[in-house]
């Protein structure tokens, strides 16, 4: 055992405008170890990946590799101290061999210049055999399975001497099967020492693969846990902080009538006989891995992507073409998932963002009456306590829980029957997560229905009426709020087969 | 790119039509002609090129004309097809006069006879005659009309297109002709068009209150000072002169808006052009290097010539 | 936290107090949100007011005005097209184009002048009309489609003319561009209604809000509900309008019908616009912006010309003033994000 540890990351903060996603944050990974780190969604997960991997740098704080401070400026030096990441969104390029696509611009060259295609096929194919895969080096990429490819990311990895993995939920798109092959893969990694940090949300498989598990929230490092010595509730205790319970908002409600039915809906390869119904007053949540469909959903409801069949009733009547007009005009109306590419005019004002949804309320024929558009501004920062210097402020200057109040404002001017919240609470600070909490609960009190997608299992459970469990394409159970729990939503989130 | 295409395609078209052509005429092997200017677009050139066609199409001959639009390597490589197609003589107004070599040499190894016209090239040793458009005696046309009727000491303003070989030369014409008689107050660049030309032209006649003359290096920026003066309220004080001999001009002439333009006659330039292109082809002898001189349109000989084409 | 720091800066305070009263309010906020570039207009109409003896005499400052009415149309079509996230290359050869189509119409078709007044206009707008539908159905770029309609409009123009300049000799039609309304030149007034009526398209209807939202972020747009093809083959019919109008005027003012006329209007077009503080990433800028960055270039070209500077020099001037007035600009704004 050396005296150092493989890495460690000491002190290190990053901020983007409006948010500190890295906070002080320190980390220490062994030779030979599998690391798991775990937080919610915005926590500064994929932020810390990026620092390591040298596409950020950090404004704070050192990286320490066998104990030498390592200088990190960019992608190439982060190959050069053996870090290689592997994305949740694989990088192969599908039209490429394996091989090819493992020595991508290192390709073995022969005496005369020339790639030597041979070598590259024999070396790859030595590589995929340590790993125990069965994958033709001189395949194309675009044939192999997620899994497969996978594998391939492995031993392009491995073909640069990697000594430090970083495995971005690469789980995600595997089947129980491949995911106990990909365990084999990481033990005999581990066996040779080199250290794996993995992030996953599936506490199933942190507590089956790491050795240690670091938490961390809002940026912040929170601890640092052996497995063994661990459990699942404390884990998600330090996940979420202790304010928990004073953090969600609940008030119970009385239902009005049917204002949203879904039936039927399918769409090829995406979303497959979904109905649902919505009443006034109600919020129902939507649970569910990623790419379950939840949002292709939504997207489907109101037109922006095409569905093949299904009927879609807004207060008893029919939805004929959906499309995000048709859907405003009966008062249909969606946060998208990321405010800043679907939902904001960013270079504007607060005022302008507000009101874009209803322009017609202050603009005739005559022009623009600007005291009816502020007026309209100032009761939904009023509202929904948006913290902003004045009503022209420019939105892209506003911090991100802000930023989202102003998008929800912008809809809730529209005097909308239905809300759909993609996400609301990504990438915003807790007290921020709070606000927003209690303004879902405010809206639904005033009798409109309202459908929340989130991947943070808690939110869900804690303020919605009903929720919905999506899992491929289809909802495999709807649940109350009496029987939802992380164990239950889980269960039908992953098919009902394990948990 | 479209443009090039475009270009293309008119070649393509215009290789295509003599050989229609070829099967009717049966008297003699008819003698291909390729010809080349800067642009089309110029109905300077398109006059030139009409006088060039009539002639030898009246001998049952063969004209391809390419319509390089003013891109040098469009014209090379349009020069490079016409000699591929095998023309017998080649009729060259280079886009640049040093630049255009490539194709001089290859004419000069496959035989070629090459008459340049208008615009002279650099490397003259390689072409078999020159039938010059004389730029500066343009400018010296105008100078003579200027010493008449403008007084000792008078101010003039001049609309050129700066490093412009014609545009130098004609201005090195009048500037050679008038000597110390008159004073060049300003000399700014009009780009060769109209409405640049206007704004500018409006501007020196308030920076400059006792201007005399406007001295227009072609005649679309004489327009544009014709119309200043107007805008101006200066018609009579200000006098314009042009180079070109334009339509356009010539009815300003007639008008009275504009005293004179060194005219320039694009049907001789392709008379003369393509009898020394005949004359070489036959063997017969003929003057390497010809000059067409300019002369002076104004009010006493206007009269003279049509306004609605080039003389 | 903003406000405090805003409080300390003397000029800010003086603004924030003007505020407070309504009439000032206007006039101090546009001071306000365009003070680089009009400290520049400011400077040199000083500079050049003490450097030449004609400059601020009435007779120049209404050439100035009547010299930059044909910039005013291709400044707003550009400038909207640029707040679309777009560009409009068509400009000056739909200048060419209209002015050719109505000079013929007067002098060779005999079509009465208000008649060949609207087919100059009709042309622009069925230029800019062709644009916008290419636009909004294929998805190709702006870029590329407006340049190819450049190259399309100034082969027609060529075409139509048959290569040469269709003089004009035709008092009324003449008037359009060398007439006056009492002492103000005609091609001043329309430039004034152009300016009116765009800049209350913008500020005061929903097809102006609507032009920002789309060029902000069109995705957000979209998911708001916006009809983004109706806004793109508005702004671009808008702009070949525009463009339309500027071709009949200028060939008015000419007294001709000039294909060639117009080569590289665009430029001083998108340099008015982007000096007025219009971004070329879309969805920011003001009409009050643009009116001062067209007043600039127009001052700067006039400037030289009465200064007897060089053409070559001019080029460098041009360049360099450009350059000083958007990085000024560009330093204010960033001053604001912190």
């Amino acid at each position: 055992m050396s005296e150092y540890p493989l890495l460690e990351m000491k002190n290190i903060s990053k901020s983007f405008p409006g948010v500190k996603a890295l906070d002080n944050l320190n980390f220490n990974l062994q030779k030979g170890e599998v690391h798991g780190i775990l937080g919610e969604n915005g926590a500064g997960k994929s932020t810390l990946i990026k620092v390591l991997g040298g596409i950020y740098r950090p404004e704070q704080g050192e990286i320490v590799i066998d104990g030498k401070t390592a200088q990190i400026a960019g992608v190439i030096d982060a190959r050069k101290y053996g870090i290689s990441i592997i994305h949740q969104e694989l990088m192969l390029i599908p039209h490429m061999t394996v091989a090819a696509n493992v020595y991508l611009t290192r390709e073995p060259k022969t005496r005369y210049g020339r790639i030597d295609t041979a070598k590259m096929n024999e070396d790859t194919a030595k590589i995929l055999d340590t790993l125990g895969a069965s994958i033709q080096a001189d395949t194309l990429a675009g044939r192999l399975s997620i899994a497969q490819q996978q594998l391939v990311e492995i031993a392009k990895a491995l073909s640069l001497d990697a000594r430090i993995l970083v495995m971005d939920e690469p789980t995600s798109s595997l089947t129980e099967t491949e995911v106990g092959m990909l365990f084999e893969t990481m033990n005999r990694l581990r066996a040779r020492g080199v250290g794996i940090i993995y992030i996953s949300h599936r506490m199933s498989e942190l507590f089956e693969i790491t050795d240690r598990i670091t938490v961390i929230r809002d940026g912040k490092f929170v601890g640092t846990c052996n497995t063994k010595e661990t459990d699942v509730d404390t884990l998600i205790s330090m996940m979420v902080g202790a304010k928990l319970e004073s953090y969600y908002t609940f008030n119970e409600r009385t239902y009005g009538s049917t204002v949203l039915e879904v039936k039927n809906i399918c769409r090829k390869g995406t979303l497959n006989d979904v109905s649902f119904t919505l009443r006034e007053g109600e919020i129902l949540g939507f649970g569910g891995i990623v790419g379950a469909g939840r949002s292709e959903l939504m997207r489907s409801i109101l037109g922006i992507d095409p569905m093949d069949s299904g009927e879609i009733y807004i207060s008893g009547q029919q939805l004929l073409k959906p499309s995000p007009r048709a859907a405003e005009k009966m008062g249909l109306v969606m946060v998208p998932e990321n405010r800043k590419l679907e939902g904001l005019v960013l270079n504007n004002s607060v005022k302008f963002n507000a009101t874009l949804a209803v322009l017609k309320e202050f603009i005739s024929s005559t022009g623009l009456n600007k005291k009816k558009r502020e007026k309209i501004v100032d009761r939904y920062v009023d509202m929904l306590s948006i913290k902003t210097s004045s009503n022209d402020k420019i939105v892209g200057q506003l911090s991100g829980g802000n930023q989202q109040k102003v998008v929800i404002a912008k809809w809730l001017a529209a005097h909308p029957r239905v809300l759909i919240l993609d996400e609301p609470t990504r990438g915003i600070d807790v007290s921020a997560k709070a606000d927003v909490y209690r303004i879902i609960d405010m809206l639904a009190q005033q009798g409109i229905g309202i459908i929340v997608i989130s991947s943070e299992l808690n939110e869900i459970i804690n303020i919605c009426d009903r929720i919905a469990v999506m899992f491929g394409g289809r909802i495999s159970r709807v649940l109350e709020r009496s029987e939802a729990t992380q164990e239950t939503i889980l269960k039908y989130a992953t098919g009902g087969m394990n948990g | 790119m479209m443009k090039k295409v475009l270009a293309v395609l008119l070649t393509a078209c215009m290789a295509a039509a003599p050989a229609a052509v070829v099967g009717a005429e049966t008297e003699h092997e008819p003698v291909v002609f390729g010809f080349t200017v800067t642009t089309n677009n110029n109905p300077f050139f398109a006059e030139i090129e009409a006088a060039v066609r009539e002639v030898v199409e009246a001998n049952g001959d063969v004209l391809i004309t390419s319509d390089p639009q003013s891109d040098l390597q469009t014209q090379i490589s349009q020069c490079e097809d016409m000699i591929a197609q095998g023309i017998d003589c080649l009729l060259l107004c280079p886009i640049d006069s040093a630049a255009i070599k490539p194709v001089l040499t290859l004419c000069d190894e496959q035989d070629i006879p090459v008459v340049n016209f208008d615009t002279d090239v650099v490397d003259v040793d390689l072409v078999d005659a020159l039938v010059a458009t004389d730029n500066y005696s343009a400018g010296v046309a105008v100078g003579e009309d200027m010493l008449k009727t403008l007084p000792e000491g008078a101010k003039i303003a001049i609309l050129d297109i700066p490093s412009n070989v014609a545009s130098d030369a004609r201005i090195q014409g009048l500037l050679d002709t008038v000597g110390d008689h008159v004073e060049v107050v300003d000399r700014l660049n009009g780009k060769g068009d109209t409405g640049v030309s206007l704004p500018i032209a409006e501007d020196l006649i308030v920076a400059n209150p006792d201007l005399a003359a406007f001295f227009g290096m072609n005649d679309p920026m004489a327009i544009g000072c014709v119309q200043a003066v107007a805008s101006q309220n200066k018609e009579g004080e200000i006098l314009v002169w042009g180079v070109d001999g334009s339509p356009e001009a010539k009815q300003c002439i007639a008008e009275g808006t504009m005293v004179g333009t060194g005219a320039q006659s694009p049907a001789t330039i392709g008379e003369v052009t393509i009898d020394t292109a005949y004359k070489l082809l036959a063997g017969e002898s003929f003057d390497e290097k010809i000059y067409i001189e300019s002369f002076i349109i104004n009010g006493d000989n206007i009269d003279d010539y049509s306004l609605e084409g080039w003389q | 936290m903003m406000d405090g720091a805003e409080k300390k800066r003397g000029l800010a305070g003086l603004y924030r107090k003007s505020q407070q009263i309504p009439v000032l309010r206007n006039i101090t906020s546009y001071v306000y949100r365009n003070t680089g570039i009009l400290v520049g207009l400011v400077i040199l109409c000083l500079f050049l007011s003490f450097g030449t003896e004609t400059f601020a005499t009435q007779t120049n400052i209404i050439n100035i005005l009547r010299q930059i009415s044909t910039n005013v149309c291709l400044t707003v079509g550009i400038m909207l097209a640029i707040l679309l996230g777009g560009i409009d290359l068509t400009g000056g050869a739909v200048i060419a184009l209209s002015g050719c189509i109505s000079a013929k119409a007067v002098m060779d078709l005999g079509t009465p002048v208000w008649a060949a007044i609207f087919l100059g206009c009709l042309a622009g707008l069925v230029v800019g009309m062709a644009n916008g539908l290419i636009i909004a159905y294929t998805d190709m770029p702006p870029f590329i489609v407006t340049l190819a309609m450049q190259n399309i409009c100034r082969g027609a123009a060529y075409l139509y003319a048959d290569g040469n300049p269709i003089r004009v000799s035709n008092e009324a039609f003449e008037k359009i561009g060398m007439g006056y309304l009492g002492s103000i030149p005609l091609p001043v007034i329309y430039s004034i209604v152009i300016l009116a009526v765009s800049a209350w398209l913008l500020t005061q209807t929903k097809m102006g809000q609507e032009i920002y939202a789309v060029g902000g972020n069109r995705e957000a747009a979209r998911f708001t509900g916006i009809n983004i093809n109706r806004v793109q083959i508005f702004v671009y019919s808008y702009s070949g309008l525009l463009a339309g109008v500027a071709g009949v005027v200028l060939a008015a003012r000419m007294a001709s019908g000039q294909p060639a006329t117009g080569v590289g209007y665009e430029t001083d077009a998108v340099a008015a616009a982007v000096l007025g503080g219009t971004s070329m990433s879309g969805g920011v800028g003001t009409p009050g912006g643009m009116i001062i960055g067209i007043l600039v270039i127009g001052v700067l070209n006039n400037g030289l010309n009465l200064l007897h500077v060089n053409s070559f020099w001019q080029y460098v001037a041009r360049g360099v003033v450009i350059l000083l007035a958007v990085y000024v600009d560009l330093m204010r704004k960033r001053r604001a994000y912190r």
